[in-house]
């Protein structure tokens, strides 16, 4: 879709990060880095979690910022920065998948042992857990009931959620980086904030643990 | 009438799409409207919400400086096949032909390569400028006027360069200075820097620009100040002594110091630390002198042991060996430590004699409590030159002795580093909450942890991929991960690591060491409860004389490399 003159203007004038990249096209290093900088941690988080996989995360990441350089020279403001980032980024991420689904080695997020670090001192912990302070206690079992309620949601509302929760996109951007209707995204929403809400809600009503 | 699926997921889409402000004003009044009336309605938000909000304990991935500059490098070399590929696509004819026409079409982006290589690689002016502040931003940030240095030097002086300079970064750090601060010099430095340096200095160049510009201009004058000052030498080299022993402290006792006002106070407080950690340094003890501490002390241990166990015997209506009785050794030591002084033959007694010399008088000081805790920490560290700990003493130790708050950091940790930081700390755990850089810096024992700049101890979560700089400034590093911190108490907080996992700290701010919970007397101690080695831990007796040199124990450096390798 061709963007007009007055949207690029539009995002170029509203949006640091649009400069920022605007002096990348024009071969700028340090417009890159500090792209990089302001983005890497968001980045390898998103993916981190939109595919379970931490110790590929920062591959992808990687991967991502190239595609970014490499498209430098196309680029034309048409949206946020973030948005066309993030769009970057889902299609990596989709791409990921499908190589994961073709290697049968799908985990979702939170649920490998080895990916949260989990090892036999864990049990120790669990064991001396009447010591430990509620509040630490709430703390850490608050954290492995979201890991695993986030596992739970499929691919695409776990990354609607991710987008919408800490990148705070609107239905719009989420459906533009996800190729979707902003119908479908609301939808989508919905359906992963009930699921969530299923899933954790006996936690946090009653402290039952998920499993 | 129950409403039907289709009701309930229009309900829900409202409420949903409320809470994300994606409905119209009048679309939000009528939900406002309705949350008054239905307490159904009501709930089913307040669910919603509630999951939304726990999303927040989600963590945050954090890279390190390897990251940008691996994606750098491979950016660089992506601009450079770029170029090649332009030129060779052109025909071989063409090329010869119009060969300054094809230098022109390749212009802009072997210009933008070369641009690109050199803003990486090479000096620029804004780090030229900054240079002296950029090299030192960590030691920058730990101050907020030339006073407070003076005061620290006139308060402390010898006493904190003695600190510092075990071992000892300040005069390097006080040459580089000097010569960063030569305008005229700067640009050879930086030439002559390898790609290590190099990279070294741009990751601190990035923590420096990240700072606010109010902070960056703060800094840049605070340097200006204390260059301008008459004593300027003496100011620098105190500044950077102290930000040496600063960075051999734990995250949140450098947190402590940064925080601390009014400045007297806080020159207060670290001279009472130096104190203590040259109490702490004069009871760290050579492999030999804990060799022969834990000859001499096998005895009054056993007959510590026997003793507790016939009073418990007795407690117990003579029924046979009470079983919880050997938890209770550190509670009877306590006893006997505390009634013993002055009377010969005594447990404390026992204890000195044990000791070399030079300890004396600073294991005398201490509380009774203190002083079971240094015994209990040398027959640890006695038992670790002897060997392997095991498994099982290591899930002892964190799972008896670690508090709360120590074990929820540690499991925070990949379980690789976890297992690494947790055999330090059972060798470590002696103190006072300083760490102690005399003992861990001189690498007499050479398992110690190294701390940044391989300059004492402090856990870095980090390790090896925390690069070369003192303690982090104010404010963390920035932007990178502030959308994940929306909410989420304790993130992003003024100790936060820039890169890599959050800073390690117990409850108190101490690392590790303490403190313990609460021991009211009643019962088993809680951290020694089954836990602490006891004499039959330690073999058979040792031969009365030294061993031969080739029989004793793997050296320092041996025994890091199999706890690494058991790691």
């Amino acid at each position: 879709m061709a963007i007009s003159d007055s949207t690029a203007e539009r995002y170029t004038a509203h949006d640091p990060d649009v400069r920022l990249m605007l002096r990348v096209r024009d071969d700028d290093a340090e417009a890159f880095e500090e792209l990089m900088l302001r983005y890497q941690n968001r980045v390898v988080s998103l993916l981190a979690h939109i595919t379970g996989h931490r110790d590929m995360a920062e591959d992808l990441a990687q991967d991502v910022f190239l595609r970014i350089y490499r498209a430098r020279k196309r680029y034309i403001p048409g949206s946020k920065f973030s948005t066309w980032l993030f769009t970057i980024v889902h299609n990596v991420a989709a791409n990921a998948q499908r190589t994961l689904s073709r290697r049968k080695e799908v985990h979702l997020a939170g649920s490998s042992a080895s990916d949260t670090g989990a090892n036999a001192l864990d049990a120790a912990a669990v064991a001396q857990s009447n010591q430990m302070p509620t509040r630490q206690l709430d703390k850490l079992e608050l954290r492995d009931a979201v890991n695993v309620a986030v596992a739970s949601l499929n691919e695409r509302q776990r990354e609607a959620v991710l987008l919408n929760k800490f990148e705070h996109l609107s239905y719009e951007e989420i459906a533009e980086v996800m190729e979707m209707t902003p119908s479908a995204v609301k939808s989508l929403l919905t359906r992963a904030r009930s699921n969530l809400r299923d899933v954790l809600e006996p936690y946090l009503q009653q402290g039952t643990k998920v499993e | 009438m129950p409403p039907s699926s289709d009701d309930h997921l229009q309900r829900l889409e409202e409420i949903v799409a409320y809470l994300d402000g994606e409905l119209s004003v009048e679309e939000s009044a009528r939900v406002e409207q309705r949350l008054a009336s239905d307490e159904e309605y009501r709930q089913q938000l307040q669910s919603i919400e509630r999951a939304w909000l726990a999303l927040d304990q989600l963590p945050q991935e954090y890279v390190d400086d390897r990251f940008s500059r691996t994606t750098m490098e491979m950016a660089v070399k992506a601009a450079a096949t770029e170029v090649q590929e332009r030129t060779m696509a052109l025909p071989v004819v063409q090329r010869r032909r119009r060969f300054s026409s094809v230098l022109a079409a390749c212009a802009a982006a072997a210009l933008g390569f070369l641009v690109f290589r050199l803003a990486w690689q090479g000096p620029d002016r804004a780090l030229l400028a900054d240079l002296p502040v950029v090299d030192n931003v960590d030691v920058y940030t730990q101050f907020d006027s030339p006073e407070f240095i003076r005061s620290l030097q006139q308060n402390l002086g010898d006493d904190l360069h003695e600190l510092g300079c075990k071992p000892c970064q300040a005069p390097e750090r006080m040459e580089r200075l000097k010569i960063v601060s030569d305008a005229e010099g700067r640009g050879e430095w930086l030439s002559q820097l390898d790609d290590e340096e190099r990279t070294n200095l741009r990751a601190k160049f990035n923590r420096f620009r990240q700072l606010p510009a109010d902070e960056q201009q703060r800094l840049r004058k605070l340097h200006g100040e204390i260059a301008a000052e008459p004593d300027a030498g003496k100011l620098q080299t105190a500044m950077l002594v102290y930000a040496d022993w600063l960075g051999g402290l734990p995250p949140a006792r450098q947190f402590e110091l940064r925080t601390m006002q009014p400045p007297d106070e806080r020159i207060r407080t670290i001279e009472r630390w130096v104190d203590e950690m040259r109490d702490d340094a004069v009871l760290t003890l050579t492999d030999e002198e804990l060799r022969r501490f834990v000859r001499k002390i096998r005895e009054p241990l056993e007959k510590l042991q026997r003793d507790a166990m016939r009073e418990a015997s007795k407690s117990n209506g003579g029924r046979g060996r009470n079983p919880m009785m050997l938890n209770q050794i550190p509670n009877v030591m306590i006893h006997r430590v505390a009634d013993g002084m002055g009377e010969p033959g005594e447990f404390q007694d026992a204890v000195l004699q044990a000791l070399p010399e030079r300890t004396h008088e600073a294991f005398k000081s201490l509380e009774p409590r203190q002083k079971v805790d240094r015994i209990m920490t040398w027959l640890r560290q006695t038992e670790s030159l002897q060997g392997e700990v095991s498994q099982e003493a290591l899930e002892r130790f964190f799972a008896e002795e670690l508090d709360a708050e120590t074990r929820a950091e540690l499991l925070s940790l990949p379980s690789d580093e976890m297992e690494k930081a947790l055999r330090r700390m059972y060798r470590l755990q002696p103190g006072r909450g300083n760490g102690n850089p005399w003992a861990w810096g001189k690498g007499e024992r050479g398992d110690g942890p190294h701390g940044r700049d391989g300059r004492g101890p402090g856990f870095r979560p980090g390790g090896p991929d925390d690069h070369e700089g003192g303690p982090r400034g104010p404010g963390g590093m920035g932007p990178g991960g502030r959308r994940w911190q929306d909410g989420v108490p304790g993130r992003g907080g003024p100790e936060e690591r820039p890169n890599g996992p959050p800073p390690f700290r117990g409850p108190d701010g101490r690392f590790g060491v303490g403190p313990r919970p609460e021991w009211d007397g009643r019962g088993p101690g809680p951290h020694f409860e089954g836990g602490p080695p006891r004499p039959e831990d330690f073999g058979p007796p040792p031969p009365a004389e030294e061993p031969p040199s080739d029989e004793k124990p793997a050296s320092p450096a041996d025994q890091e490399s199999t706890d690494d390798k058991s790691s």
